[in-house]
């Protein structure tokens, strides 16, 4: 079996030191064919011949996508394998050959029928109840997540948009699915096609600044869009920011002044926004200015667990995502933080699915309900 | 087949049917893969897993985190893989100072653990963030500390062992320390402990010779001494670190909070665990491990820096273990080439310097006798209590294959 060139160097050049044990969906598995070591041990096989596509039955297939595409593995690798890009780019060999799990297949179907990979029908601006300009140097890029199921957080975007003053534009009907989910599932083709279209509306909008409150959609449309572009030749020209940079910066620069936030709380760092994008000092800063007290979870920043929900898990491995949930709450219920702030729609929901799977206390806020709130 | 999770998998037999090694295509053919993984809770699962063997004349492979780089782990007759990552709780007797560990427990779990209850690790390999406390043992070696409390085994206390007339506790280190399982699993150690101590870091540019004035002098609070050959640092500095200098230095390490620290020694230990990491240079890399004592160590260093060979030397309590490194991509022809290349300077360390092999495993087992000065000994002892060659054969005690081994020699990472 083939792989693009980067899998095939990166597999040969693994150590098999297995300090990627540290994998937060491993924990959970008995075997290393679930395993970071275990995989690129496999994927070395099938470029030696070793293994035979034939060989990669249901059990090994799913054992291979029991992964979020957190990145934890990567930042303690031996080698520095840039293994989240080995992931993905793995993903999409099988896929084109055939391989892909069944959950992952209808995310995929549901997303070219609907432009959302949750299959909603609903105008993706069902939520929204102020005007928001037609054409604007910044647009706000809500994402699916932020619309159709954890929409206190478009509502709250928006209206700190506003009151702080800045002009944007909203895509309304127009935006459609960044491309993540399918990214990370490997099927890219259909994230191309998205690509394209959220960039013409953007062209039209005469938007210059994309701004998202998605950890996810930050980390495609930051890191993968340009990429995406070069291949398909688009210019990209776009600045792209998370909603807690913008806040940060706003800040840093006196123009946002926030009330006091009175509360012990805990930053859960998200994978995409994390160590896919470096970004770990913003939210904790803008935390931080309105006077919150920190207490920092064992596992953090670099470190951090993941909430479970990546990479097409909790559609495939529901029962695999729970329990990776409930250790990240179990980590934050540690620190004896009142709440846990995060910055990702997907973090949001999935945690505190598992904080009510464990019986805890504690739910998650992002930080954009506490902003808006304090303004 | 048993209580405890096994899988008979053939991907997943596959996927564990290895260690760190990538063994060259004639040695890959003739080794088995394993029948089943399995991965006993407690020792009853251990004691089951015997008597599943016995029964059916099954070899056992006991398996840690698979880190060692001598085939140790791997299943060359087949049988039964028993992975001991399930087996890994472990606690502090803070009375006596022991740490009394389950074999699969990894060495950084227990650094920490034990840190936070006032005690220090006296040694721990550089494969700790993977590595297991049974394997380590097990394997035998030397690691950060060694320079003042030497090798592994002689910071045992004692271990448990099952082999196939039951369990014993013995102090008796030798009979199982670098032995591969073949004389027994083990499944408990008692770890001495050292008080809690800040250790400080402080590395400068050096040379063998230099550094063994140090040796001699022997500082009381200094505990680890490990060398970057020039090579190995212009490695570093295309792989690792722009700003490290390109002139071969040591980091020395010590148990005294006050040492001061400097800049080269917090890069350098930043990357203590990261042995490998110039393997992105490869990307194969074929070792060549030796001991050497105190009267020819400096003069091999030095012949290997004339020859621009990398190299590493952990400088251990009664002699110096060297590490000398080819690089290579096992996709390519050449890789015979450097295969030889190392296998010359195995032959030259072996011969004018009087080295030892660091290890013997199963590639280098055809070397035993030299190796385990005890050798009689420990084959009478492994005929009283594996009367069928089930315990991990083929490893130390020479097998057929060994002789194929002689050819190569070598070991591919
Ligand atoms: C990055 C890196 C750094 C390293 N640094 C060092 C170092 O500083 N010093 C050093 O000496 N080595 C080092 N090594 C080699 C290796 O890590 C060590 O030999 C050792 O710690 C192996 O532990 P393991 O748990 O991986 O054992 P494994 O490789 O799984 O097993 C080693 C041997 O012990 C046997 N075994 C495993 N568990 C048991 C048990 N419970 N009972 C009986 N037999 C058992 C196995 O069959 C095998 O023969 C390094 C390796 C890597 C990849
Ligand atoms: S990316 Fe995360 S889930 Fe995937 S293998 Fe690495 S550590 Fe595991
Ligand atoms: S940490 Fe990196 S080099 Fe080590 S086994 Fe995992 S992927 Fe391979």
């Amino acid at each position: 079996m083939k792989f693009e060139k980067l899998v095939e160097d990166e597999a040969f050049i693994c150590a098999q030191c297995n300090f990627c044990r540290v994998c937060p969906a491993f924990k959970h598995e008995n075997w290393e064919s679930a395993s970071p070591r275990g995989r690129i041990y496999l994927i070395k096989s099938l470029l030696k011949g070793e293994i035979k596509p034939e060989d990669l039955d249901d059990e090994i297939l799913q054992d291979f996508f029991k992964c979020t595409t957190c990145g934890e593995c990567e930042v303690v690798c031996q080698t520095e394998i840039p293994l989240i890009d080995v992931w993905e780019k793995a993903r999409a060999t099988l896929v084109k050959e055939g391989f892909i799990l069944p959950a992952h297949k209808r995310i995929g179907e549901a997303a070219r029928k609907t432009g959302c990979p949750y299959g909603e029908e609903r105008s993706r601006d069902w939520w929204l109840e102020v005007e928001v300009s037609e054409k604007a140097e910044v647009a706000y890029f809500a994402g699916c997540t932020a619309t159709f199921r954890t929409v206190e957080l478009a509502k709250n975007t928006v209206e700190f948009l506003k009151k702080v003053g800045i002009d944007f534009t909203y895509a309304k009907n127009d935006e459609i699915c960044c491309g993540s989910p399918l990214l990370r599932t490997g099927q890219r083709e259909i994230a191309y096609e998205f690509f394209k279209k959220n960039y013409e509306e953007w062209k039209r909008r005469g938007v210059k600044k994309i701004v998202t409150s998605c950890s996810g959609c930050f980390r495609t449309i930051k890191r993968d869009y340009p990429e995406i572009a070069k291949e398909l030749g688009y210019e990209w020209e776009f600045e792209v920011y998370h909603i807690s940079q913008l806040i940060y910066e706003l800040i840093k620069s006196g123009k946002l002044k926030l009330k006091k936030l009175n509360r012990t709380v805990t930053y859960h760092d998200p994978c995409h926004l994390g160590r896919h994008m470096k970004v770990y000092e913003e939210p904790r800063e803008v935390l931080r200015a309105v006077g919150a007290d920190i207490v920092e979870m064992e596992k953090n920043r670099e470190e951090a667990s993941c909430c479970g929900a990546g990479g097409g898990v909790k559609a495939q491995f529901k029962e695999l995502a729970m329990k990776m949930g409930i250790d990240r709450i179990a980590e934050a219920e540690k620190t004896g933080a009142e709440l846990i702030v995060s910055c990702c729609p997907f973090c949001k929901l999935h945690l505190n699915q598992a904080a009510e799977g464990k019986g805890s206390k504690l739910r998650v806020i992002d930080l954009i309900e506490i902003v808006n709130q304090l303004l | 087949m048993f209580k405890a999770p096994y899988t008979t998998h053939p991907v997943r037999l596959h996927i564990y049917s290895h260690d760190i090694t990538s063994p060259p295509w004639i040695f890959k053919k003739l080794i088995k893969e394993a029948d089943v993984v399995v991965q006993p809770r407690n020792e009853e699962d251990l004691v089951e897993i015997l008597e599943y063997a016995k029964e059916n004349k099954m070899p056992i492979v006991p398996r840690g985190a698979a880190t060692s780089g001598y085939g140790g782990a791997v299943p060359y007759k087949g049988g039964i893989i028993v992975d001991f990552s399930k087996m890994n709780k472990f606690e502090v007797d803070e009375d006596e100072g022991i740490l009394i560990s389950q074999p699969g427990a990894v060495w950084l779990d227990v650094k920490k653990e034990v840190e936070k209850k006032g005690f220090s690790l006296k040694v721990y390999p550089t494969s700790a963030p993977s590595s297991t406390v049974g394997g380590w043992i097990s394997q035998g070696g030397y690691g950060i500390g060694s320079f003042k409390y030497g090798a592994i085994w002689e910071n045992v206390e004692k271990i448990r062992v099952l082999d196939f007339r039951g369990f014993r506790e013995t102090s008796n280190l030798l009979f199982y320390s670098g032995l591969c399982g073949t004389t027994g699993l083990i499944t408990k150690a008692w770890v001495k402990l050292k008080d809690y101590v800040e250790h400080r870091k402080y590395a400068h540019n050096t040379d063998a010779g230099i550094i063994m004035k140090t040796v001699k002098a022997r500082p009381p609070k200094l505990t680890t001494i490990l060398l970057y050959g020039h090579k190995t640092m212009e490695l570093k500095k295309e792989i690792e670190d722009p700003s490290l200098p390109e002139f071969s230095a040591a980091i020395f390490e010590y148990e005294d909070p006050n040492v001061s620290e400097n800049e080269l020694g917090e890069k350098l230990w930043s990357k203590v665990f990261y042995p490998l990491r110039i393997k992105r240079k490869g990307p194969s890399l074929i070792v060549s491990e030796v001991f050497l004592s105190y009267a020819t160590a400096e003069d091999y260093i030095y012949w290997l820096e004339n020859e621009e060979i990398p190299y590493e030397v952990l400088f251990a309590k009664r002699g110096a273990a060297v590490l000398a490194m080819f690089f290579e991509d096992e996709r390519k022809f050449g890789y015979t080439l450097a295969w030889r290349k190392a296998l010359k300077v195995m032959r030259v360390a072996e011969r004018k310097y009087k080295a030892i092999p660091y290890s013997v495993g199963m590639y280098l087992a055809h070397k035993a006798k030299k190796y385990f000065e005890n050798y009689d000994e420990l084959l009478e002892l492994k005929k009283l209590v594996d009367p069928y060659n089930l315990l991990n054969p083929g490893k130390v005690f020479p097998s057929a294959l060994s002789f194929i081994a002689k050819i190569a020699n070598m070991v591919v990472i």
